[in-house]
């Protein structure tokens, strides 16, 4: 492209030296927004500026002459101009560029432009009709995260649960734990690999293959019902209009394996399927069914990441075909070194009725994890545009997490009595557990717009899609040894038992979840009152059908010939056997963790757009969804919930006004309601002891539970000054009916806890966020901050034994407190740096997640905190040319540890009874897991 | 005439006098018979109720199911034989009404019991050959009297009811915590876990025999959860860990645990114990908030004594045992005395009183045991601190009818065999039990119904009386 536009030229003042110079403002022409980045090249000589963060540019000590100038941004059609500087003058000119983009297929912004640009984003959340908060590729590519999680906890009001490797696994939005949020791709609901929920993992998403991430905190009726913190729609990357070519090599490095070597397993042992599922259920496995050599595990040190990624696009057939092809590969070795307490299920009474029960700690695990893992993300989109009326869109995503883990634990029986002066443990027990966990997820969804009449439009979505998750053969292999004081009693003449082999474990589980899915969108333009009105009705159905397996064996370790116990030689040479012989048969004979469940959902609505004036807009409808359920378990059927069928039907109104209060500054005001499904774990009675840890409790789904309703209000006051710069306040209200969360409950006449969801009353959570981003020439700062306060109660159990008469009492009490996995307090600082004279990029990125409820006790005051964390991240990025940028990128700076407590008096702080980890006398630190930083260093290019 | 006259006069009044003497006669009773007989011309599973004869032969080949609101009595003499590691699931009642001349047996055809040494690597009674009796909350009685259990304990394969897990393995379940539960006069041969397991409930637990109960772990007698009765009069050889215990975890409600364990004797128990290193395998254990009487008990070659746990409140598995006194009883506060102890090593006589091996123990030593320990270990001693026990080596020997002590083959010798633990009339355990407490009465006393006899303390210590009372095998 190559035309003269306009220029504007004004001569301000006279100086000195002979020398002139060309300053002004690039800007987008549509938005009259500054464009950041745009280069201005002047000919013939060799000076040329880009635009800075404020859309500023500045062509110094030019020579009185004719030159021919030309500014260019990337999705821009260039400007090319001729102009004379005559000596000593200031000349002042501004550009205006205009988009090159003919993609218009977008449903939610409509606004043209590089879709992956921060400039892109920020309009699209002024635009867009409810509360938005918008993460473009841009912002992904110079932060320092390499999956869709962790850039997920820099977006306001949203804080992150992480993974065992250090790396986000889900968000919690607004305080609002993961169940209330849904993941989108393009739009589209897709299925969860994960064996117990509906959430998706968010580090199964490589960063490199989005366009952006949308996150929407209130719905509109078109929206599905189901999430009430948030909806992550996630953007793939989508045709471009010319040829496109981009692509990233890195590599990096954990800090934590130059301080312990990583750990590997042979994955080639493993047996996909359980001997149940080969031999057929009710036959008896053999113990050679169960090979050794996946127990036996390697050392590496100093293992190197990777990660590869290329996008190729382009447009053919005069521009009416698009496709796209985007494929990224990452190769991460994580892990990290955990330490934790073990909490006993059963607790003594407290001392009186206004005295604090005590959490007993009976042994002490650290934990060596290395976890390697493999992440296989392609995208393709192909679209086809008819004509502009019509036009259809077919897109294929599939996505592949594999993680080979490695767990090594160290568990002291704790005894730490004064046992003749001697404070120390009497067991030593270790565990080799290696696991595999492959999940994907696939999908194929074919979109399509049509123009039916002048004012009326309509759009449709088709999806077919699945996830998939397998662990095959988790295996754990068990030693103890006896830990003996002497008499005498200290430490130094401690001895050590002979090593004895535990009873093995193995376990193979698996799930499927498919998903049918169609979306039908009517349009239709009209004018009430002389207003512009744009009504829409819908409706969608899917159809959900999931299995879930679960098969665990017990091998036994027999004795040794004339011996209680069998001394351990090497994992090859134990033995193990059946006791009892039906252990060979594993569990999934009689297990409600194998089951199938179906759910239909259909869903119908219609709302109106209404333009009151010029400035204010308000959009409103209702939706109704009917959801019905079954599932069918293997338990036997004299057990009650053996299988079950759940039907209910909701009415969701939904409110969403838009007051503009000037051209950069509006109000916004929303109302909807949504609901939630309990997931299917939540529902099968299941007792899922996935991990045979003896730490966590098992988990066991409640077939009686109710769904949620949720009433939501915002209000957002939004300001958009100038360039990037942005501010927004807002406040928000939920109440939450029937809310499920987890606590630690007695399911049965047994002593064993377990947890179970329940409803607990009606939840009210509110709050209120602030966002804001200011850009000083090359500095920017950007921030965010929400605060959440919610009030429910839970039953807790208290026991005591009363000093009066000594009398045992247990008893229940009612416990207020926040809802689980809510902090109160969120922050993110980012300080960015972006000289396009230097073409350096570099942002250090700072998380503040307040304290949280991690678990729930079943006694009162006893509940598992997460302490208070600072994230801080650090990357930097410098363009080589038109093509080339390396990159570096540096997570967890501070090596910030996860760390559990329980609020109580601290007797184990210091002392004969003190105990590792704890830091406080005030609080009992239960867990610290420490993941040390992370390097990675590589480059992009991009044709 | 008249010397003969008075003559029969006064034999007439002797003989008179003699006949108001009572007879010795045994009197047969009707033997209790409710609903049908249940047939035995084929293996039985599924639902039953009714009555299984005297001195018939069944085969039990599946699970049989005790409906709610039903009886099934087993009357004396039966003989039941179960295959398939089948079970007895009891919603409703189940009479097992055995005699001292006629008992009852359930056991695994396929398993025949050894004598001798009992290795935990080969001794098929530690595997489990039938399954158990699981009692559900609806089961409002269960009484076991004259019968052997032998080779019980197959693990479940599937849960029954809400409450046991797959893979449990007892021979008795029991959670029903308004429900009596009356194990009497009964033999218990081999098991993998703990014998009975019981979450609440009322119980009488007497004058049994308990051999190989654990394969490498589990207890004799497991009371958690509230659960409150007797368990006395009861000869426990051979056990993997206790004897008797009482827990309250897993209570419900403000009720707890309360159990008297007295007059039983414990041989060589707690060698087979390999989970848990540590105290918790002796021959009789009250822990975690329970209260428990323990008195007259004699305790030979065992890893421990009577141990009351402790607590530190930071780092316990197992926590305080209540040891306060209460208004509220039946048993109003944990006390223990008159117990007899004699070992046959150092590490056995160390832990007479036992010490804080991983775990803290608050027993206090007694003047009335034998060995006095509180004379012993003196009065400045800390309890839970270890001790010198050498000199208590073979000191005591309480001189049974047949088991010679010393006996150096402790952790082998796990049932009776031919062995008899009558005591001699020298023993000096003899005559040594005290009366001072008062068993809990809290069953019916009933021939078919209820406990046959709550036996009170006896005088000598153990589970056999000089004068026949107490245990009768």
């Amino acid at each position: 492209m190559k035309y003269i536009f306009f220029i504007l030229v004004c001569l301000i003042s006279v100086t000195n030296t002979f020398a002139s110079t060309i300053t002004g403002y690039i800007f987008d022409k549509n938005a009259r927004e500054q464009l950041v980045g745009a280069t201005v090249i002047l000919l013939p000589g060799s000076a040329n500026s880009s635009s800075m963060l404020s859309g500023k540019y500045s062509l110094n000590n030019i020579q009185a002459g004719k030159y021919e100038l030309k500014v260019s941004y990337l999705g821009y059609k260039s400007i090319d101009t001729t102009l004379a500087v005559l000596p000593n003058t200031d000349l002042k000119i501004n550009f205006f560029l205009e988009s090159n983009s003919t993609n218009l297929s977008t449903v939610v912004v409509t606004a043209k432009g590089g879709k992956e640009s921060d400039g892109y984003a920020k309009r699209a959340e002024q635009r867009a009709e409810n509360l938005v908060n918008i993460v473009s590729a841009n912002s992904i590519a110079i932060s320092p995260d390499i999956t869709v999680a962790n850039v997920m906890a820099r977006v306001s009001g949203v804080s992150i649960e992480r993974g065992n490797t250090g790396d986000g696994q889900y968000a919690i939005i607004r305080g609002m734990d993961k169940r209330y949020n849904t993941t989108l791709i393009n739009g589209i609901k897709i299925p969860s690999p994960d064996n117990k929920n509906r959430y998706v993992p968010l580090d199964i998403f490589p960063s490199d293959l989005i366009e952006r991430i949308e996150v929407s905190k209130s719905l509109t009726p078109d929206m599905e019902g189901d999430a009430s913190g948030g909806v992550i729609n996630l953007v793939m990357k989508t045709a471009p209009d010319e040829f496109r070519l981009e692509g990233n090599v890195g590599a990096g490095y954990s800090a934590l394996f130059s301080q312990r070597p990583f750990d590997s397993f042979n994955t080639s042992s493993v047996n996909k399927k359980s001997p149940a599922e080969i031999l057929g259920t009710g036959i008896e496995a053999a113990i050679s069914a169960f090979p050794y050599q996946n127990l036996i595990t390697t050392t590496k040190k100093s293992p190197v990441n990777s990660n590869y990624s290329l996008t190729i696009g382009n447009r053919f057939l005069d521009k009416k075909l698009g496709v796209i092809f985007s494929g990224s590969y990452q190769n991460t070795y994580a892990g990290n070194n955990a330490s934790r307490l073990v909490e006993n299920a059963t607790l003594g009474p407290a001392q009186g009725p206004n005295a604090e029960m005590t959490q007993v700690f009976p042994e002490f695990l650290t934990r060596k994890y290395s976890s390697l893992t493999n992440r296989l993300g392609l995208v393709s989109t192909i679209d086809y545009k008819f004509n502009p009326n019509n036009s259809i869109s077919l897109f294929g995503t599939y996505l592949q997490l594999n993680e080979d883990r490695v767990r090594l634990t160290n568990d002291l029986l704790l005894g730490n009595y004064s046992y003749n002066g001697y404070t120390g443990g009497f067991q030593q027990s270790y565990e080799t557990q290696t696991r595999q966990n492959l999940q994907d997820i696939y999908s194929l969804v074919l979109h399509g717009n049509n123009k039916l009449a002048p004012s009326a439009y309509t759009d449709w979505s088709l999806a077919y899609s699945g996830a998939k998750q397998q662990l095959p053969d988790m295996a754990a292999f068990n030693t103890t040894q006896e830990i003996s004081p002497n008499t005498s009693g200290t430490a130094t003449s401690i001895v050590y038992g002979p090593l004895t082999v535990r009873p093995e474990k193995r376990e193979w589980s698996h799930n499927t979840d498919k998903d049918l899915s169609g979306y039908l969108n009517l349009h239709y333009n009209t004018k009430i009152m002389n207003r512009k009105s744009l009504f829409t009705i819908g409706g969608m159905f899917r159809h959900k059908s999931r299995d879930n397996y679960d098969n665990k064996y017990s091998l036994n370790a027999p004795p040794d010939i004339n011996s209680v116990e069998q001394l351990y030689v090497s994992i090859p040479v134990s033995q193990f056997k059946f006791i009892p012989h039906t252990d060979a048969l594993g569990t999934a004979f009689s297990n409600a963790g194998v089951y199938t469940f179906n759910e239909n959902v259909q869903g119908v609505y219609g709302q109106v757009k209404y333009f009151v004036k010029d400035g204010f807009d308000i959009l409103f409808g209702l939706r109704v969804e009917n959801t019905s359920q079954t599932y069918n378990s293997s338990l036997p059927a004299t057990i009650a919930g053996k299988s079950a069928s759940i039907t209910y039907m909701d009415f969701l109104p939904s409110l969403n006004a838009k007051y503009s209060l000037s051209n950069n500054q509006a109000l916004r005001l929303s109302y909807f309601t949504s609901l939630l499904r309990p997931a299917y774990s939540d529902l099968v009675p299941y007792l899922d002891k996935t991990g045979f840890s003896q730490d966590d409790f098992g988990t066991i789904g409640n077939p009686n539970l109710q769904h949620t309703v949720i009433n939501n209000f915002d209000f957002r006051y939004e300001m958009f000054p100038k360039g990037l710069d942005q501010f927004m306040l807002g406040a928000f209200y939920k109440s939450i009916v029937n809310p499920i969360e987890y606590a630690l409950v007695q399911t049965s006449y047994a002593a064993d806890l377990e947890l179970t969801p329940n409803n607990f009353g009606t939840a009210h959570n509110y709050g209120m966020e602030a966002v804001f981003r200011k850009f000083f020439g090359v500095i920017g700062i950007s921030g965010n901050y929400t605060y959440t306060y919610s009030r429910i109660n839970s039953t807790k159990k208290f026991t005591y034994i009363d000093p009066a008469d000594n009398t045992y009492h247990n008893i229940d009490v009612n416990q207020p407190r926040p809802l689980q996995g809510q902090a109160a307090h969120i922050g993110n600082v980012s300080l960015l740096f972006k000289s396009s004279k230097s073409k350096v990029d570099a942002q250090l990125a700072m998380v503040y997640t307040g304290e949280r409820i991690n678990t729930l006790s079943m006694y009162k005051d006893l509940d598992n905190w997460e302490r208070p964390t600072v994230n801080l991240d650090f990357s930097a990025q410098k363009e080589f040319g038109q093509h080339c940028i390396i990159y570096v990128k540096i997570n967890n700076l501070l090596n910030t540890p996860y760390q559990l407590i329980v609020k109580q008096t601290n007797r184990a702080y210091s002392g004969i009874n003190k105990l590792p980890i704890q830091d406080s006398p005030k609080y009992a630190t239960i867990e610290k897991d420490v993941y040390y930083a992370r390097y990675s260093l590589g480059f992009r290019f991009k044709f | 005439m008249k010397h003969l006259r008075n003559a029969l006069f006064m034999l007439a009044i002797f003989v008179l006098a003699s006949c108001s003497k009572k007879d010795t006669a045994v009197v047969s009773t009707p033997l209790l018979k409710v609903g049908v007989t249940v047939s035995n011309t084929a293996p039985l599973s599924g639902p039953i109720k009714g009555t299984f004869l005297a001195n018939e032969t069944y085969a039990i080949s599946g699970d049989v199911i005790i409906n709610a609101g039903d009886t099934l009595v087993i009357q004396q003499g039966v003989k039941i034989n179960i295959s398939n590691g089948a079970n007895f699931i009891v919603h409703g009642t189940l009479l097992s009404l055995g005699s001292k001349t006629a008992p009852i047996s359930i056991t695994d055809p396929t398993k025949t019991k050894t004598t001798g040494n009992s290795s935990a690597a080969t001794d098929p009674a530690y595997v489990g050959g039938w399954g158990g009796i699981y009692c559900d909350v609806t089961c409002p009685l269960l009484v076991i009297k004259w019968t052997h259990l032998d080779f019980g304990g197959a693990g479940l394969v599937a849960p029954p009811f809400t409450g046991p897990s797959t893979g449990d393995q007892y021979i008795i379940y029991w959670q029903n915590p308004n429900g009596n539960l009356i194990l009497e006069d009964s033999w218990l041969y081999g098991s993998p876990d703990d014998a009975i397991r019981f979450y609440g409930g009322h119980i009488n637990v007497m004058r049994n025999t308990l051999e190989k109960l654990g394969g490498t772990g589990g207890d004799g007698f497991n009371a958690k959860g509230g659960t409150q009765g007797n368990m006395a009069y009861n000869l426990i050889i051979g056990g993997a860990t206790n004897g008797t215990k009482s827990a309250n975890d897993g209570a419900k409600g403000s009720i707890q645990t309360q159990i008297a364990m007295y007059n039983n004797t414990y041989v060589n128990c707690g060698f087979r114990n390999t989970g848990t290193y540590g105290a918790r395998s002796g021959s009789i254990e009250v822990e975690n908030n329970s209260r428990a009487l323990a008195y007259n008990n004699l305790i030979v070659d065992c890893n421990f004594g009577v141990r009351i746990a402790g607590g530190n409140n930071v780092t316990a598995k197992v926590y305080l045992a209540d040891t306060l006194s209460h208004v509220d009883g039946p048993i109003f506060k944990t006390a223990y005395g008159h117990n007899f102890f004699y070992a046959d090593n150092l590490k056995q006589a160390n832990q007479i009183v036992p010490t804080n091996i991983a775990q803290a123990v608050v027993t206090h030593p007694q003047a009335t045991d034998i060995p006095n320990m509180y004379a012993f270990l003196g009065p400045t001693y800390t309890f839970g601190f270890a001790y010198d026990g050498s000199s208590l080596v073979g000191q005591n020997n309480p001189k049974f009818v047949n088991y010679t002590l010393p006996n150096l083959n402790f952790e082998n010798q796990a049932s009776v065999d031919g062995f008899d633990f009558h005591l001699q009339a020298a023993s000096p355990a003899a005559g040594k039990g005290t009366s001072s407490f008062t068993p809990i009465a809290n069953v019916p006393v009933s021939k078919n119904f209820g406990s046959t006899e709550i036996t009170p303390p006896g005088k000598d210590i153990g589970c056999y009386q000089l004068d026949g009372t107490g245990n009768q095998h």
